[in-house]
């Protein structure tokens, strides 16, 4: 546990040296947002579906804050370890990779988190007419905690399973722009999933993507039903089981097939 | 020209280098026709609900201007956005040594080295976009015109686009390994898919003065909708503005660049 716990203060050091970089990213994250929310805020009609004004622009605010706080990013990591053969500067070391980066992932987790305060203030401050963020009973509140974490162990899993493409595959790139462009739209980045066609929207329901932000951000927001939140769950744990198995799998086929450079 | 020898010699080396890795050209050749026909998709979504778009300009008006910014993003991302996705680490290394010792502008050679194909399928559907938005346009002026117009519009985006990617990076000199800012002025520019206008006063005048996108498709679009030979006019000159503020910015950041052997 110690050796984990060194990871986790080593990550927040590193971070912070490169706190430029973490700044730009937390920029750059809250500007298409920002681009939606300007333009719903101009919008003279008053709502759209389900949606009013107002519950559409705290939309895209929620989901920002949501994708800030449950994303990782640890697709390239996995797969630069593996095609630069740094992972077996991992592998000879008495500790698990997978932990080993998510316990690393979460020292930058946490000092983004602190970051992200400021954006989050500038945006309830610019937009304090527009925004309503439904009150909740302590129980909602935890229940969204946890939706929030088991988002995050999601998103990790997807991510872990794309980088360990890299066993296979030497340029890893194109996989991931197809990866990001997917969990972009079904994860609600540009509209509300309600507004897409209905061919996108069954597809999407079945894909893990809306589980990364859309799902939690409709929860907030009181938009989901009994029924489809039991379905949405259900949906969830499945994907985390199937991505388990997938990536145990992957894991020992593909250290079999791995190859480093002097070693 | 020695920059069309460059150009030549980069496009050759690089249709060599994605041949070896057809898979991966297949693959991001459907990435990047997935990320237009996404931002169509929004386009049209947020173009029919916001009222500060549609009462201002028509669809195929709106399709236009959507076209334009994207094939102005499309050549810059086409020959120079790889390129300069590595300055930043090159900055931080010092390899932009190598860079410097060469008898030839360095901001261009930075730019230039590796040119994506992988854009030609994207490329296709935003040309056909535009091309369908101009035939049914109706300014009263020849097809064959609008072609001419249209083009010279294009090539004045891209440099303003190239040139505010190429300010924003000289951010790098002094923030070292900033690797994500090319990414930064990305997501400003999709403030370009939209009128300027419908974001309001305060956005207008900072998309036109401060960080200029609305020179991107903006006001490109709009000259070409009511046919304002004066304002083309205008643009071109404002095109060669930046471009000489961004050259101005470059060598400023230059002069911040501790080599790796100083």
């Amino acid at each position: 546990m110690k050796k984990y716990i060194q990871t986790y203060k080593l990550s927040i050091q590193k971070a912070l040296t490169y706190r430029s970089i973490e700044v730009i990213w937390i920029i750059s994250a809250f500007i298409t947002p920002l681009v939606f929310m300007v333009l719903w805020s101009r919008n003279t009609g008053q709502s759209l579906l389900e949606f009013s004004k107002s519950e559409i622009i705290s939309y895209y605010f929620i989901l920002t804050f949501i994708s800030q706080l449950v994303s990782p990013h640890i697709d390239w990591n996995v797969a630069d370890d593996i095609n630069n053969g740094s992972l077996s500067f991992y592998l000879i070391k008495p500790y698990t990779y997978f932990i080993q980066l998510f316990v690393q992932e979460l020292g930058w987790k946490t000092v983004s988190m602190i970051f992200l305060v400021l954006p989050l203030m500038l945006f309830s401050l610019l937009f304090r007419n527009s925004l309503v963020i439904p009150s909740m009973s302590i129980i909602k509140l935890l229940s969204v905690i946890s939706l929030c974490m088991v988002s995050y162990i999601l998103i990790f899993l997807v991510q872990y399973f794309m980088g360990m493409l890299a066993f296979w595959v030497t340029q890893i790139r194109s996989f991931f722009r197809i990866f990001y462009m997917s969990s972009d739209l079904f994860a609600g980045k540009f509209f509300p999933l309600v507004l897409m066609p209905s061919v996108l929207k069954f597809v999407g329901r079945y894909l893990p993507f809306q589980y990364f932000w859309y799902f939690p951000t409709m929860v907030i927001l009181g938009k989901q039903n009994l029924i489809g939140l039991k379905t949405s769950l259900i949906i969830m744990f499945s994907w985390i089981f199937v991505l388990i198995v997938l990536i145990r799998l992957i894991w020992n086929k593909g250290i079999k097939s791995y190859s480093s450079y002097g070693g | 020209m020695k920059i069309f020898r460059i150009l030549k010699a980069s496009i050759r080396q690089s249709i060599i280098y994605e041949m070896q890795y057809r898979v991966n050209l297949v693959m991001n050749s459907i990435a990047g026709f997935g990320w237009t026909f996404m931002s169509f998709l929004t386009i049209n979504i947020i173009g029919s609900n916001v009222s500060s778009i549609y009462s201002l300009w028509t669809v195929t008006e709106y399709r236009l201007l959507w076209g334009m910014n994207f094939i102005a993003e499309g050549i810059v991302s086409s020959f120079f956005k790889r390129n300069l996705e590595m300055l930043p680490d090159k900055i931080l290394k010092g390899d932009l040594d190598f860079i410097l010792t060469r008898p030839f502008n360095s901001k261009i050679l930075a730019s230039l080295g590796y040119t994506r194909i992988d854009t030609l399928l994207g490329f296709i559907f935003e040309s056909y976009i535009v091309l369908y938005s101009l035939l049914h346009l109706n300014n009263g002026i020849p097809f064959l015109i609008n072609i001419l117009c249209l083009i010279i519009l294009c090539i004045c985006g891209s440099i303003v686009y190239y040139s505010l990617m190429i300010s924003f990076l000289t951010f790098s000199f002094w923030l070292l390994g900033a690797f994500n800012l090319v990414y930064l002025i990305h997501q400003i520019v999709s403030f370009a898919n939209y009128p300027i206008n419908a974001f309001g006063r305060f956005f207008t005048i900072l998309f036109t003065f401060i960080i200029p996108i609305a020179f991107i498709a903006t006001f490109p679009a709009e000259s070409l909708i009511n046919f304002s030979p004066l304002k083309m006019v205008i643009i071109i000159l404002v095109t060669v503005l930046i471009y000489k503020l961004s050259d101005l910015l470059w060598f400023i950041g230059l002069k911040s660049y501790s080599s790796a052997s100083s």
